[in-house]
């Protein structure tokens, strides 16, 4: 072997372990616990270990978009201010500027261990807030230094979670809702239970955050879209209450996670990733297949075309990922059809 | 006293040794990098629009993001025709090449088996070609992969794909090398079978593409490919992928009886040098 072959041989090994090192940082970086402390939201703090699905709303950057500004035309201004006036009146809240971002936590899936929390970040006059509860039938209680605020309406949305839920294994304290600040700007309102637990998870660092799996979902979501929710689709397959006959048909997915942009159009991504390989490539064929229909049934309208070729199913492995976009052109035409009471159709 | 002729091993070594510097500064290394290097000149370009501002590519309306580019640059360009193209143009001339320059008469006096020469120059074909394409494939992903990607969830794809052209190099090298020891005109054959019969077959539904390599080796491809046309959706439908362990079985099996029969085709052949 020549000098030069040595030096040649010897380069291109150094190209390929820098790639290689850099790929291993990368993929680990993600991994490490100081890392993903700060990566998702802040929220994710509250959420224990055991939160088998998560949903985050960027409400400012989605209120503020084009798609969103084009909504509102919609809406008589007269109805929307009146709305608006009555709950800033009630809690001193504008839900167009005084929120910021919503993000909600499901715990379990059945049982005495599930709830729910969804947690408002904003601007929030707390004192009034409180006053108006505790003005109307509310008990204000302390808990491990947070504030709760307990109502017998909120005991309808435990209720609402007992008849939707699994009803018979609800403690009393599942079926009493309350409603706390967690942070100043943070509001949290659940099952009461639930909510001490997103206390207790804060107060002890154990959180949603150490779910390797869920967090690697969460990141992936969170760089596509400021609206997304991640959730464990296995989770809900597994539920007792669900009929044996219907879970038959449940495909084999783990976990679902679907994320969109957004702004002047709409970009989505929809990932799911089954149990195994085969699932995953079964489903891919029944979306292609499902989406090939979808062409051949919706003839020559360009704006139908446009809207299924915009759809894009990629994945590998476990996983299965379908990409949409929906222009501001589409987006145009659909309001102006729903602004003309759906009368007509497409593009001619 | 006489000496004992040295082993397999170390005389395939021996010819590894002598190869490898008069395979890699050949010409047939310039057509190799400039097959390598258009994919490595693209992923440049791409990049540098994109930091210039140029928005992702978009096909009909859905938005390119640098894994789904990776993607398909590895399915269509690497394992398509880059290791297909370079296992016929290598592994058919280990030995073609020595018969046409006539040298292989100084390369059979020597006292080594016959086979041990097949078998250290296709040691130096592979490392030829894996320090040629490897490289080529790492600086890809590194330039294509950021962009609407992250490098940390890629790279369990980007070992995937190194091992699998790796493998690709390995068995294309391997069943053309027999090609080449077996075939007047290896060359030619090894052409027709990669882009004739593997083409042709892979396209169809049935059987017979289980006698092709292309088969079990994009079996093992981890992308999977956009499928927004109707041709790809077709094809997808007539695509059988089988199991990891078969095709690996498949691909070490061709590769280990391929190179058997080729030992032994050079070992029992007379090779009569034309004047």
């Amino acid at each position: 072997m020549t000098r030069g072959t040595r030096r040649f041989l010897v380069g291109s090994s150094v190209v390929v372990m820098v790639g290689l090192a850099t790929g291993l940082v990368a993929y680990y970086n993600g991994n490490l616990t100081f890392a993903r402390a700060s990566a998702g939201p802040a929220e994710l703090a509250y959420l224990p270990p055991e939160t088998t699905g998560v949903a985050f709303a960027n409400v400012r950057e989605i209120m503020s978009s084009a798609f969103v500004q084009k909504i509102r035309a919609l809406i008589p201004a007269d109805e929307l201010g009146t709305a608006k006036a009555e709950l800033q009146a009630q809690i001193g809240v504008d839900i167009e500027r005084d929120i910021d971002t919503v993000c909600a936590g499901v715990i379990g899936t059945s049982g005495a261990t599930s709830g729910g929390v969804v947690m408002i970040r904003g601007r929030f006059n707390e004192t009034s807030i409180e006053a108006l509860v505790t003005q109307h039938g509310g008990k204000v209680e302390n808990y491990k230094g947070k504030r709760l605020i307990t109502h017998p309406e909120f005991a309808n949305i435990g209720e609402g979670l007992a008849v939707h839920g699994d009803g018979l294994n609800m403690t009393p304290e599942k079926t009493t809702g309350a409603l706390a600040f967690f942070e100043p700007g943070l509001v949290a309102i659940g099952d009461m239970a639930t909510v001490k637990k997103a206390i207790d998870s804060a107060a002890s660092r154990q959180n949603v955050t150490s779910n390797d799996e869920l967090m690697s979902f969460v990141l992936d979501a969170e760089r596509t879209g400021n609206a997304w929710s991640v959730g464990r689709f296995d989770a809900v397959a597994n539920n007792p209450d669900i009929p044996a006959e219907i879970k038959q048909h449940i495909p084999p997915l783990k976990w679902v996670s679907a994320s969109a942009k957004f702004d002047a159009g709409i970009t989505g991504n929809v990932r799911a990733d089954a149990v195994d390989d085969k699932s995953a490539e079964d489903l891919r064929a029944i979306v292609n297949g499902g989406l090939a229909a979808a062409r051949l049934m919706g003839g020559q309208e360009p704006q139908v075309e446009a809207m299924l070729s915009a759809l894009q199913v990629t994945g590998t492995g476990k996983t299965v990922k379908v990409a949409f976009t929906i222009s501001p052109e589409l987006i145009d035409k659909l309001l102006a059809m729903a602004k003309g009471g759906g009368a007509g159709h497409f593009g001619r | 006293m006489t000496r004992q002729s040295p082993g397999f091993l170390y005389a395939s070594l021996r010819v590894f040794d002598v190869s490898i510097s008069e395979m890699l500064w050949s010409r047939r290394t310039v057509f190799m990098g400039l097959v390598v290097g258009l994919p490595v000149l693209i992923a440049v370009a791409v990049r540098l629009l994109i930091e210039m501002g140029a928005p992702l590519g978009r096909v009909n309306n859905v938005t390119l993001g640098g894994p789904t580019i990776f993607g398909l640059m590895m399915w269509a360009i690497f394992v398509q025709f880059c290791v297909p193209v370079l296992g016929v143009f290598y592994g058919t001339s280990l030995i073609a090449d020595e018969v046409e320059d006539k040298t292989i008469t100084y390369l059979f006096t020597r006292p080594i088996p016959r086979s041990a020469v097949l078998v250290g120059k296709y040691l130096a074909y592979l490392v030829c070609t894996i320090f040629v394409v490897l490289p080529a494939v790492v600086l890809i992903w590194l330039l294509i992969v950021p962009i609407g990607g992250s490098l940390g969830q890629g790279f369990p794809d980007l070992l995937k794909d190194l091992g699998l052209l790796a493998l690709g190099l390995v068995v294309y090298g391997a069943l053309f090398a027999l090609v080449g020891a077996v075939f007047k005109r290896p060359l030619l054959a090894g052409l027709v079978f990669v882009f004739g019969w593997e083409t042709v077959v892979m396209a169809l539904p049935g059987t017979l593409k289980r006698f092709t390599v292309a088969f079990y080796l994009r079996g093992l491809v981890p992308h999977t490919m956009p499928a927004n046309s109707p041709m790809s959706i077709i094809e997808s439908l007539f695509r059988e992928t089988p199991p990891l362990t078969l095709c690996l079985f498949w691909l070490v099996t061709i590769t280990l009886v391929s190179l058997y029969l080729a030992g032994r085709a050079v070992t029992n052949r007379e090779y009569v040098l034309e004047q």
